[in-house]
């Protein structure tokens, strides 16, 4: 017996020799950072301002949405299909939520950022300027943030640093339209006013928000502001209203002053090379040659905020650009061959372009040609190029591109068969030693952009037009047409439309301007409708396609909480 | 009553007779009697039902209820084989005799007949819990390449769904659809070791499996076992000389069914027809001059796309395995090649695998013994760009050539543009597919390479200790490891819009180990009429995965295709690193009152690293019971072997939750990538908006009662069981669904919690009929399984795609518009205004569809969309048929699921137009037959290229029924008879022959019914070219010496 007691005694002294430490069962993450550990350090603050500034590259926006949206809405723009051309889209489409989710993005990091400085004692090694000089840049971006959350979506959600959600089940409801104009106002006027943006950064720092890119980006909004909020609530010439254009205007002219910014001017001997290539060298990302003359592409005195892009290879990250298969951009929209083409101009642009007055050598404006491909246009000017000697061939798709609008066959008129868009996509190619994303950096605001919105705040103000007016026609001596003799809406409408055409602003603009009937916006007109099918009416329905549908799945998620816009 | 045991007789009966039959073999020459008795040779009673056969042939009998017997025989110099479940074998030679009493000794219990419920057995009459015994006989006849194929129809509860890509596995779901983000699949079991690795088993070293369906049965792998455990035990050595197995087969599979679609002249034909309706230049390339100068001889016909990348595909398998054993040891090795070549190009499997087993006692006391397996797997898929071959070749353009030896690669691409000179002379640039610019499938395949190369090795010691009768102590160290490498090479091909610029080789490599040591105490006594078995256990893991990925860009020598020779700034590298622990306390009781009344309890406790620190323990309780009927009452009805009532429940989870989702972390740094700079610098950033951590998250639990009878009866002949369950699935980890405004990159990282709820029921029947007497044998069994998902409780509807996951349905339904039929002329009235309601944008005409108005408010929109369809089958059920007869057998195995939908998206891209189609393929019958005003169809829609009513959005139109019964395996086989075993060694050799998918009965227009039923929880039921099931012919052959 004892002998049995024995063995299993010891067999018992077996099964509680084996036993674990009490730290057995956590295991240390070597993946990520945890939360509670981030914002302590100066390079803590500096990461986290870089991170502030990849949602106006992302995807959801100039990174690729806005080329689908706004291009495929655009006029100007023939789409492949129906569809997107003919704004025929629900609160489900995934270009409109991917647009919202980059905007939130935004929102969100900026609002965390600016709420962590704020909270943050000092920290060595993070002097006081610097900080001032990284809040002021987080409040230009949330301003810009908030600036494209109202003007694209009328009323959704906001919130600013004290009030960042936190609770996850939702329940989040629409913001008021004063709350992004009051904040977003402050945002711009935070740098600007207390000096805390300077007027241009090292060389490194290119990109980043300058003194210069808030004031426009400012100004831009009050203009934005005046249709879309005194315009549509009525209060159009209101005191506040005036206030806000004033503002605008000062903005505009303290630039215009700054000896800052200027256009890019042909140079002697001025061939039409020069012409075309001083406008476009805004669209290319590397210089453009004209004879012994060099046009300067990126970050150009011409530029006043671009978004950068490098054609630097990101793992299976959202930024920049298109970042499926290391595509491009110009895989999808671009004048090669080789390119699918979704997107190329209406030959009702081409038409836009003046004849009068266009300088010798040129049958129109020579905008036309930095603007739209022709057939035999070169593609690529950069020596050793694959392409070098390509040429620009319509044929293959813009057939069944035009057809997507209705327009069957293009008028024998047309010296062309089809219009490549130029803007954006030159040089392009496509070949093995192609870059990995699209490297051609976005211009948010440029120049010229800046003289007319400064014309139409002056027109607007009904005062000193002859300011105004010559704001205009400094861009059109650009390109030597004559000047035009008086500041009127048509004016302002024709040369945003030939100035700025293809760069994505122009549905914009007729949206702001059709919430005022004075500026006799025709829909109809402008878009089409479907020959024979009065009951179906224009594709653009007035009270509902101003704005982008609030997309359903954050509808779903706040439910009864979160309204839709009108019509969707 | 006489004298006969019925306890004995009781005892379970798994047919031995089958075994033996299965061996059998002799020609038969004369016909002699032979009659006699079996006794038990300790008690001397009859044995009612032992099984007498005349060794080496199919001819046998079995005792009446008083032990006698009476044979045919051939010729008295024969030998008869005895047996009788629960006794020992015997072997008699007649000799010359014509009456012949045999005793049998009692055995000691048979692997067979005991069932393996983890950490221990019991024999099948004595289990309480519901648990499945797959015939492993069955499972080693059926030529399949991956053992969790060949368990399709094999078990009631356990729903199999299979594709036909070689070397993948089946998708196993026990009792439903239990999880709706983690994994719903269950845990394996491998000769004691819980492992992932099991495409790795070759099903011929199978010996038993055993499926714990309920919690209790289940609940003694607690956290584990919510999705049901499956038993593996391999082949171990037996006593005697070595014996030496063989087995080869060699298959022949076909694709199952094509789509006809155009061919170029057709093909061309319907677009100028379609492009001059809609006034719309007819491209050069649908000319018939263009054409024949483009492609030359055929151009007529065009490129058959199907089959220029579907194959005759082959596969063989070649398995020997030799084993034996003395008195105190045994050992078993063998060895298996699986190969397979894919019904579609480029892909394929090949799998290595070698195990090895033996026992050893040392001394009274002491047992060692261990288990390997290494196993190399390597499966090759095909290298589609731009699209999935089975979808492509139905809409690219016939019109396309296949080769194309200016471009880089060789094959043709859509959109090249041609010179071309035009019958009159002038000169004009032709694309050559016009408006189709889909790719050509087979390029990509033939040129790029995609494999996966899968080493795994598992290997386990034990030390069993028994001091005494009645206590065991086994400690059991295991160590599994998975090592992986995939490689994705393509090189840069031009092939017109679809080209490849760059050359891209992605590399990833893993390792993942698993630790585990498990100590265990099993108490096992009798007292008087009271069986105890009482088991402790102890059981530790610790598991880590490694991985490193790495893809590449450009490569000057395209023949030198590793990671260093692309160019350095194409590079990027990720790398992750996943670890858990667990850690389990087990303690189980089973009673048992003279084996009428049986009493199962357990509770498990177990610890997991993965569960958040509010949470890291759970407890896992279950009872089961049962009471054998008949021994109380029905005595005296002697057809009846054995009534059993059964009823348990338990509770289990589902751990498999991923690591560190408890944490609130920051984003990689990829997720940013800001630049700034002249020099257009990428610089790091980062911000606080990753993941959200939720630190009580926890397993998935599952609680499940059981109430089952089994009935046996005519000595064992008919066997039946029944079983109900509902299986309620609480806690299971669904994403809080946050709003975009928390700026989520993706929702990735919105936050898990502990808040859905499935509920699972279901009935489940299976029942045999054993013919075993005379020279034609048969027996015929078959199952049905029901099966009610639901959706009890969701924070947020989920709508993947076509599917909703809501509140009251199942899991997965079809989520889409009513298409009620074809709009006709009389849909509009006399002013050409439609009459019903309209669409929100777009605009309908004849012969597109018309969408019921759900809501009434006279609109088509979202709101107009409800369940459809459900993907989850009403019922599976099987059948198996068999018969021996003489040296031949032969089995039929049906299997069928009903009453479930499948979205045939095929379908919708060739019987219609989608906003992205302009000049897709279409089916020819839709070309010929497609709504036209003249033309008025019900069965076609009208071919509108602007798709103006959004035929295309997802409907009823193109959701079909994908109830299918099939006969999924027709064999055919015949053993080699005894004078030629016996001159020339060999104790058995069996040829045969198997048809696989020989029929479908089906309405389903697709390839294949069932191969879409294979998805995650989330997106069932898509057939959107998915890989089918091919229609196979084997060979084999199965010899032992």
């Amino acid at each position: 017996m004892n002998k049995i007691i024995s063995k299993i005694l010891f067999v018992l002294l077996l099964v509680f020799s084996v036993s674990c430490s009490e730290d057995f069962l956590e295991t240390e993450n070597k993946n990520q950072l945890t939360v509670e550990n981030f914002y302590k350090t100066q390079q803590d603050f500096w990461m986290g301002l870089n991170s502030l500034y990849p949602p106006l590259a992302d995807r959801g926006m100039f990174g690729l949405e806005w080329h689908f949206l706004f291009n495929s809405f655009d006029d100007r723009i023939l789409f492949e299909t129906t569809g997107l051309d003919q704004i025929s889209i629900n609160a489900s489409n995934e270009s409109v939520s991917s647009n919202w989710r980059a905007l939130y993005f935004g929102l969100y990091r900026t609002n965390v950022f600016i709420k962590a400085i704020q909270e943050s004692d000092e920290i060595e090694g993070f002097p006081a300027d610097m900080r001032n000089n990284y809040l002021a840049q987080a409040r230009a971006l949330r301003g810009t943030y908030l600036f494209y959350l109202v003007t694209l979506y009328n009323e959704p959600i906001f919130y600013d640093e004290h009030s960042i959600p936190t609770d996850l089940i939702g329940n989040l409801t629409n913001g008021k339209p004063e709350e992004f104009w009051d904040l977003l106002a402050e945002d711009f006027l935070f740098g600007i006013q207390n000096n805390y943006l300077p007027m241009q950064y090292p060389p490194e720092d290119a990109g980043r928000v300058t003194k210069g890119a808030a004031q426009a980006m400012f100004g831009k909004a009050m203009l934005y502001k005046h249709y879309h909020y005194y315009v549509r609530k009525g209060k159009k010439g209101s005191a506040e209203d005036i206030h806000d254009l004033q503002l605008a205007k000062d903005m505009f002219k303290e630039m215009i002053n700054s000896g800052q910014y200027e256009l890019i001017q042909p140079k002697e001997p001025k061939t039409r090379e020069d012409y075309i290539h001083a406008v476009l060298c805004n669209f290319s990302y590397v210089d453009l040659p004209a004879g012994k003359n060099i046009y300067p592409s990126e970050n150009n005195r011409e530029s006043v905020w671009e978004i950068q892009y490098s054609d630097e290879r990101i793992a299976s990250g959202h930024l920049p650009g298109w970042q499926w298969s290391g595509a491009l951009n110009v895989n999808y929209f671009s004048a090669h061959p080789s390119s699918y083409r979704n997107h190329e101009a209406h030959p009702d642009l081409f038409m836009a372009y003046e004849t009068e007055g266009a300088p010798d050598g040129f049958e129109r404006d020579p905008r036309a040609y930095a603007t739209l491909f022709f057939d035999g246009d070169r593609i690529d000017f950069r020596t050793g190029s694959p392409y070098e000697n390509t040429t620009y061939r319509s044929g293959i798709h813009n057939k069944r591109i035009a057809y997507s609008r209705g327009l069957i066959q293009y008028p024998a008129t047309h010296p062309s068969r089809g219009f490549g868009i130029k803007k954006y996509y030159f040089p392009v190619y496509y070949e093995k030693d192609a870059p990995k994303n699209d490297p051609i950096n976005r211009n948010m605001i440029r120049y010229s952009d800046v003289l007319l919105m400064f014309a139409e705040v002056t027109y607007l103000l009904n005062e000193n037009t002859t300011e105004g007016l010559n704001a205009l026609n400094v861009v059109r001596r650009r390109v030597d047409m004559p000047d035009v003799p008086a500041l009127t809406k048509e004016a302002i409408i024709h040369e945003r439309d030939v100035e700025l055409a293809l760069e994505g602003w122009r549905w914009h603009d007729l949206i702001r301007w059709s919430f005022d009937p004075e500026w006799g916006i025709d829909w109809v007109q402008i878009l089409g409708r479907q020959t024979g099918t009065d009951d179906y009416g224009t594709y653009f329905i007035k009270g509902k396609h101003e704005y982008l549908p609030i997309p359903i799945s954050e509808i779903n998620k706040h439910e009864g909480q979160l309204k839709q816009n009108p019509g969707w | 009553m006489n004298t006969i045991t019925m306890k004995k007789g009781l005892k379970l009966k798994i047919l031995l007779l089958f075994l033996a039959i299965m061996l059998q073999g002799a020609a038969i020459y004369g016909q002699q009697t032979v009659t006699g008795s079996v006794t038990d040779a300790s008690s001397g009673e009859a044995l009612v039902g032992a099984t007498v056969v005349i060794k080496g042939t199919s001819i046998g009998t079995v005792t009446d209820v008083d032990g006698n017997f009476s044979i045919q025989v051939p010729g008295l110099q024969e030998d008869l084989l005895i047996s009788f479940v629960g006794f020992e074998n015997q072997e008699i030679p007649i000799g010359g005799r014509t009456v012949i009493h045999v005793q049998l000794q009692e055995s000691d219990v048979l692997l067979s007949e005991m069932v393996v419920i983890g950490y221990g057995t019991v024999k099948k009459t004595d289990l309480t819990g519901s648990v499945a015994v797959v015939d492993s006989e069955e499972l080693n006849r059926i030529p399949a390449s991956n053992f969790t194929k060949a368990l399709q129809g094999r078990a009631p509860g356990v729903m199999v769904s299979q594709s036909g890509s070689p070397g993948s596995s089946a998708q196993i779901r026990i009792r439903g659809i239990g999880s709706i983000n983690q994994n719903p699949n269950p845990i394996y079991v491998i000769d004691g070791v819980i492992t992932g690795g099991l495409g790795n088993l070759n099903p011929t070293d199978i010996e038993s499996i055993q499926i714990l369906k309920d919690a209790s049965a289940a609940a003694i792998y607690g956290a584990d076992g919510a999705n049901g455990v499956i038993i593996i035990t391999t082949k171990r050595g037996e006593k005697g000389k070595p014996k030496v197995s063989l087995s080869s087969y060699f298959s022949l599979n076909r694709v199952p069914q094509q789509f006809e679609v155009m061919n170029a002249n057709e093909y061309s034909e319907f677009y100028t027809t379609l492009l001059e309706e809609n006034n719309i230049a007819v491209p050069v390339s649908y000319d018939d001059h263009f054409r024949q100068w483009y492609f030359g001889e055929g151009w007529q016909e065009g490129t058959k796309w199907q089959d220029e990348v579907t194959r005759l595909g082959m596969a063989n398998n070649h398995y020997i395995r030799i084993s034996g054993g003395g008195d105190d040891s045994n050992y078993s090795i063998s060895l298996n090649n699986s190969n397979e070549k894919g019904i579609l190009l480029a892909s394929g499997a090949n799998r290595f695998g070698l195990r090895a087993n033996s026992d050893f006692n040392i001394g009274k006391y002491i047992k060692i013994g261990e288990t390997l397996s290494i196993t190399r797997n390597i499966s090759q898929s095909p290298t589609t760009y731009e699209g999935n071959a089975w979808q492509v070749t139905l809409i690219n353009s016939p019109l396309m050539r296949m080769f194309n030896e200016n471009n880089k690669g060789g094959f043709e691409g859509p959109q090249i543009p041609y010179e071309y000179t035009m019958p009159d002379g002038s000169t004009e640039i032709v694309g050559n597919t016009g408006f189709n610019d889909k790719p050509n499938p087979r390029g990509p395949m033939e040129i790029g390479d995609d494999r996966n190369f899968n080493n795994n090795v598992l290997a386990s010691i034990y030390l069993e200790i028994k001091p005494v009768k009645w206590l065991t102590y086994k400690i059991t160290p295991a160590v599994e490891g998975s090592f992986n490498r995939s490689k994705l090479w393509y090189p840069a091909f031009d092939m017109g819009v679809r080209s490849k610029a760059q050359a891209e080789l992605t590399e990833g490599f893993s390792e993942n180990i698993n630790l585990s040591l498990e100590n265990q105490l099993t108490f096992s006594n009798q007292f008087d009429k009271h069986n105890i078995t009482a088991t402790a256990v102890h059981h530790v893991r610790k598991n880590e995965g490694n991985s490193i990925n790495a893809t590449a860009l450009g490569f000057p020598y395209e023949q030198l295709n590793v990671i260093s020779q692309s160019f350095e700034e194409g590079r990027q590298v990720q790398g992750y690193f996943s670890p858990f622990t667990s850690e389990s306390y087990l303690g189980r009781l089973i009673y048992d009152y003279d084996s009428k009344y049986l009493l199962t309890a357990s509770i498990r406790r177990d610890g997991n690293s993965r569960f958040g620190p509010a949470n890291r323990w759970g407890t896992f309780p279950s009872v089961s019971g049962a009471w054998k009927v008949n021994e109380d009452f029905l005595q005296d009805i002697d057809e009846i072997s054995m009534l059993k009532l059964r009823f348990g429940w338990g509770q289990t989870g589902n751990s498999g939750i991923g690591s560190f989702q408890y944490q609130s972390l920051l984003d990689n740094f990829t997720q940013f990538s800001p630049v700034f700079g002249m020099e257009q610098r990428m610089l790091p950033a980062l911000n606080v908006v990753h993941s959200f951590g939720n630190p009580s998250i926890k397993w998935e639990a599952a609680e499940m009662l059981n109430f089952g009878v089994d009935l046996n009866m005519f000595n064992n002949k008919v066997q039946f069981s029944a079983e109900y369950y509902i299986k309620n699935q609480n806690d299971l980890l669904v994403k809080i669904p946050m709003s975009a405004a928390f700026g989520r990159v993706s929702g990735a990282g919105d936050p898990w919690v502990n808040l859905g709820e499935i509920q699972n029921r279901g009935f489940e029947f299976i029942g045999t009929y054993r013919k075993m007497e005379g020279a034609f044998n048969y027996s015929i069994s078959g199952n049905i399984t029901t099966i009610k998902n639901e959706v009890k409780y969701i924070p947020g509807d989920i709508l993947s795609g076509n599917n909703l996951t809501t509140l009251g349905h199942t899991i997965g339904s079809m989520y889409g518009y009513v298409a009620e039929r074809i709009i006709t002329q009389e849909d509009f009235n006399e002013e050409e205004k439609y009459l019903h309601a309209l669409p929100a944008t777009g605009k309908p005409s004849p012969g597109d569809l018309k969408f019921k108005d759900l809501n009434n408010d006279g609109s088509i929109n979202d709101l107009d969309r409800t369940i459809i369809g459900k993907t989850v089958p009403d019922f599976v059920y099987s059948l198996n048929l068999e018969a021996w007869y003489h040296n031949f057998d032969i089995s039929l195995f049906f299997y069928g699921m009903q009453n479930f939908e499948v979205y045939n998206h095929l379908r919708a891209a060739i019987e219609g137009f989608s906003s992205q189609d302009m000049g897709h393929n279409k089916l020819r019958d839709y070309a010929l037959n497609y709504y036209r005003d003249d033309r008025p169809s019900e069965k076609y829609i009208r071919a509108d290229m602007n798709n103006t009513n959004q035929n295309d959005r997802p409907s009823t139109w193109f959701l079909e029924s994908g109830s299918f019964l099939r006969l999924k395996d027709l064999q055919v086989g015949y053993s080699l008879p005894k004078w030629i075993l016996d001159s020339t060694g060999l104790s058995r050799a069996r040829l045969y022959v198997n048809a696989t998918n020989l029929l479908t009965l089906t309405d389903y227009s697709g390839r294949d019914p069932e191969a879409p039923t294979i998805s995650g929880p989330l997106t069932p039921g898509n057939d959107n070219g998915t890989y089918p099931v091919p229609r196979s012919l084997t060979f084999g052959v199965q010899v032992d010496f």
